[in-house]
């Protein structure tokens, strides 16, 4: 158990663990309002939590695909139909 | 008994069959595949070969596979291990470090210390897909391999626990590891731009 560096967190290490798993969709209800909450309260766990969703943000919008080579489906196909 | 029926039902295919899941279940995750496996090696033409073999394998192993279960992380693993196995001892890249030391040791402390590297919002807003990029391509492979999955692919931690064969909590450990380190590689590059 570890105290929030500047707010009064009992148990900051388990805000960032149920932060983490929130925006992973992977928190159960229960963790998502106790979360949902207390950030309501907590300004660091608040600014931590728009941080971290900024970053899974960033990855899926700024990382360009790449354009599959057009002929690699149809080598594929070919090889598996030989 | 129950896993004898089971393997049974699953040779039932036959060749047109067979050729059918591959067209209808396989090759739509063309795309992913193409792009996890250059965001693994770097390459174009490795990228190609590696995922022609992950196809080729896929389909060698086809009669283990169920319609209408999970392809896409079925595809992943075959992927990820022939990365391992295959054409990471050809690549240039540096040995593998072995990262369950570093997970012991992160599973054990306190995380909050490392959530601490200070990222504010603004100066991420400005970066552009190079320096994200180029910030993810540096993470050890390990790492990077959990930030594909869970936050471009969106798999779950159970179904990356399938693919990458490892504990939910490891999953979840190697995660928060990666984010800490990709975290302080953007706070870097915004320092560099000149924000703080």
């Amino acid at each position: 158990m570890s105290e929030c560096p500047d707010c009064s967190c009992s148990d900051f290490d388990k805000c960032l663990r149920i932060l983490n798993l929130l925006l992973d969709d992977e928190a159960d209800e229960t963790q998502e309002e106790f979360f949902y909450s207390h950030i309501d309260k907590c300004i660091v766990c608040f600014s931590h939590y728009n941080a971290e969703k900024q970053i899974r943000e960033l990855l899926k919008r700024k990382l360009q695909k790449r354009k599959v080579p057009s002929q690699l489906a149809l080598d594929i196909r070919n090889k598996i139909v030989q | 008994m129950t896993e004898e029926l089971e393997l049974n039902a699953k040779s039932a295919y036959s060749e047109s069959k067979k050729v059918h899941v591959f067209d209808t279940e396989f090759l739509p995750h063309i795309d992913s595949m193409y792009n996890f496996a250059y965001r693994l090696t770097f390459d174009e033409d490795d990228s190609k070969d590696l995922v022609q073999d992950t196809y080729m394998k896929a389909f060698r192993f086809i009669n283990s596979f169920q319609e209408g279960t999970n392809a896409k992380a079925w595809l992943y693993r075959i992927l990820k291990n022939s990365f391992i196995n295959d054409y990471r001892k050809k690549s240039k890249q540096p040995s593998k470090v072995d990262y369950q030391e570093v997970e012991q040791y992160y599973n054990s402390e306190d995380t909050a210390k490392d959530a601490t590297v200070d990222l504010r919002l603004e100066t991420t807003k400005d970066m552009i897909g190079d320096e994200i990029s180029n910030a993810l391509n540096s993470l050890a492979i390990d790492f990077r391999t959990v930030i594909i999955l869970c936050d471009l692919e969106g798999f779950t931690y159970e179904e990356m626990a399938k693919i990458l064969d490892i504990p939910i909590g490891t999953v979840r450990s190697r995660l928060h590891r990666a984010r800490n380190i990709l975290r302080e590689k953007l706070a870097s590059y915004a320092y560099s731009m000149g924000y703080n």
